[in-house]
């Protein structure tokens, strides 16, 4: 890390505060309980399980989810119903962040970011994810945040179910899912074949982030995709000079893989700033800089 | 998206807070905790 | 080599579509389990309970209320869907669980009991203005029959066997239970779960000895592996402790937290 300088270890420290304080309830570790104090209104901008023993705010993807899912919520949305309202303070908190940098939250504090920037130092052969992939997570959002939740019904008049944290989200399986299970030895949680499918997905998605820089993120995410559009439009942005001489080291160290010099508006910066330090000819900066996105 | 002037972007995002604002005033932000502070088992693949 | 990359480009739409493999495993395969029955559907709120009961037109209706904790009604509700399942569409039966304010205690009992009848579950508020509507005793289980047009025919607190639901539901005319006396002899028994070392456990195995007789009080320590085996096997809850659940034969009162809440739960039980 050391490579990279000052800001590479002030983004690590970031991520690791935020870490510790998202998970403030150790106790929830020892009796495999989970928090339900009143700070569970708010969202961690990040992927990480509400469900997780020590987490002291809920999942924005989980929540959304639950909202969408329940029983008449587009008619309650309409009619101002307040359970449906509490939707836009989360849409809200998220296109905020989106809207003043984009990705910044995957870069900085996302936990499950950071366990697939570790899993990538370790060595193994490194393969590259075509960047075709990368549609992969609005497809996800799409379809198994927003449209399977609100339409499929089990039950008829009860609620759906949320169908990403259900079949997809891998940070569940790793903070709530194993630990539960592990903890309470298989006797109050009965486990069945969607535990087994979620375990197999986990298991997946960490070999792959072993040999290839943070896959999860990049093409299955619906909270990156989230904030990747709104971060098309957001206040700071990416800035690359004429100075560039087309080195593409920028695009080796960058943690998504994106060569920021060809498009420095990227729906997939994470906003790092890594390669800001790398540039040997310093042509890449942040920027909000009226009417100015690139020289290029 | 080069064209959007930065005055726009400003706004768009205060517009986003203005809305997560209204969502925890007008909103019932009990129905976010109420999913958070019990184990879904959904999530964790056992529901 | 190029078509090799193209297929490879547009490989993420099969991966994402994978996802929707458990996703219609899970909605047509509620059954995969080995269960003695298979799982019914568990509907949640009253407006649920309203449907239900609206769709039996023209069949009698069977509505039993029970809660997680309550050992009688757990005993019951196996027999009580043997008849429905039996009656093959004939009668509409309907678990409505009253007593579990968090869903998540229903749901985890769900993983290991299984009925096919309907379940509702209705949350604190519903279920007190439910009680109140309908006048529903403290005291669990009870059973209600309505007749082809809806009107209540009988209501039966506490648990009973499986002949006593056929006969009801074939017709037989039934002696309405609805006060508690009319069902057996008074014999209170209370149990009580908690730290002994503690002064509010003291205080209701103090009340529960007073009210039933040492005899009629068994005391649980959730600190002791046998005695928290016992209390799981019994249905009864394994926190908020200490508590006392006052029972009268086979019907059983809410779980109580303090000496006044036992009096009261004594009290609605109490001929």
């Amino acid at each position: 890390m050391g490579r990279f300088g000052r800001t590479e270890v002030l983004r690590r420290v970031t991520q690791l505060v935020s870490l510790a304080a998202g998970n403030l309830y150790i106790k929830g570790w020892a009796d495999a309980s989970i928090y339900t104090g009143g700070s569970k209104m708010f969202c961690i901008p990040g992927l990480h399980c509400y469900s997780c023993p020590s987490s002291v705010l809920a999942c924005p993807m989980g929540s959304i989810q639950s909202m969408v899912s329940s029983d008449g919520f587009l008619g309650g949305l309409a009619s101002g119903r307040p359970d449906a309202l509490a939707i836009l303070g989360i849409l809200g908190f998220l296109l905020a962040i989106g809207f003043i940098a984009g990705r910044v939250a995957c870069g900085w504090i996302c936990p499950f970011g950071m366990l697939q920037e570790l899993l990538y130092k370790i060595p193994s052969p490194k393969i590259e994810v075509p960047a075709s992939w990368r549609a992969g997570k609005y497809l996800v959002l799409v379809l198994f945040v927003f449209l399977l939740p609100m339409t499929l019904r089990a039950v008829p008049g009860a609620g759906g179910d949320p169908w990403f944290c259900k079949v997809i989200c891998p940070a569940g399986t790793l903070e709530a899912g194993w630990p539960l299970v592990m903890m309470s030895g298989g006797e109050v949680f009965q486990t069945g074949f969607l535990f087994t499918w979620k375990s197999a997905v986990l298991i997946l998605v960490i070999l792959w982030s072993i040999t290839s820089k943070r896959p999860f993120c990049r093409v299955l995410c619906p909270l990156g995709a989230f904030w990747g559009l709104s971060g098309k439009l957001s206040v700071f942005r990416m800035r690359v000079d004429d100075s560039c001489i087309d080195c593409s080291k920028c695009r080796t160290v960058c943690p998504v893989d994106i060569a920021i010099h060809l498009d420095p508006s990227s729906a997939e910066c994470i906003r790092c700033g890594r390669c800001i330090g790398e540039c040997p000819v310093d042509a890449i900066h942040h920027t909000a800089r009226a009417g100015v996105e690139t020289n290029r | 998206m080069k064209k959007v002037h930065i005055s726009i972007r400003i706004a768009l995002a205060a517009a986003a807070l203005l809305m997560a604002v209204s969502g925890y005033v007008f909103g019932d932000p009990f129905v976010i905790w109420q999913k958070a502070a019990s184990i879904c088992l959904e999530c964790i693949g056992i529901g | 080599m190029r078509k090799h990359k193209r297929v490879l480009d547009w490989l993420w739409i099969p991966l994402v579509l994978l996802f929707l493999v458990p996703v219609v495993v899970s909605i047509s395969g509620h059954s995969r389990h080995d269960r003695p029955s298979e799982q019914g559907m568990l509907i949640l709120g009253r407006s649920g309970l309203d449907s239900l009961i609206s769709e039996a037109g023209g069949r009698p209706v069977l509505i039993n209320f029970w809660a997680t904790w309550c050992t009688p009604c757990v005993g019951e509700l196996p027999e009580i869907d043997m008849v429905y399942a039996e009656s093959n569409g004939g009668i509409q039966a309907i678990a409505v669980d009253i007593g579990d304010p968090d869903l998540e205690t229903l749901l985890e009992f769900r993983e290991a009991f299984s009925v096919s009848m309907p379940v509702v579950w209705l949350n604190q508020e519903e279920a007190q203005r439910l009680k109140a509507e309908w006048e529903l005793a403290d005291v669990l289980p009870i059973t209600l029959f309505l007749d082809t047009d809806g009107a209540e025919t009988s209501r039966i607190y506490g648990a009973r066997s499986i002949e006593f639901f056929e006969n009801a539901l074939s017709g037989v005319d039934l002696p309405d239970t609805s006060s508690v006396e009319d069902h057996g002899d008074y014999v209170l028994h209370i149990n009580v779960a908690g730290d002994p070392a503690e002064s509010l456990t003291l205080q209701l195995i103090e009340l529960s000895i007073e009210l039933a007789g040492e005899e009629g009080v068994d005391i649980f320590d959730p600190a002791d592996p046998d005695d928290l085996a016992m209390l799981d096997s019994l249905y009864l809850p394994a926190s908020g402790y200490p508590y006392a659940q006052p029972c009268v034969g086979d019907a059983c009162g809410r779980p109580s937290r303090s000496v006044e809440e036992l009096l009261q739960a004594v009290e609605a039980l109490s001929p």
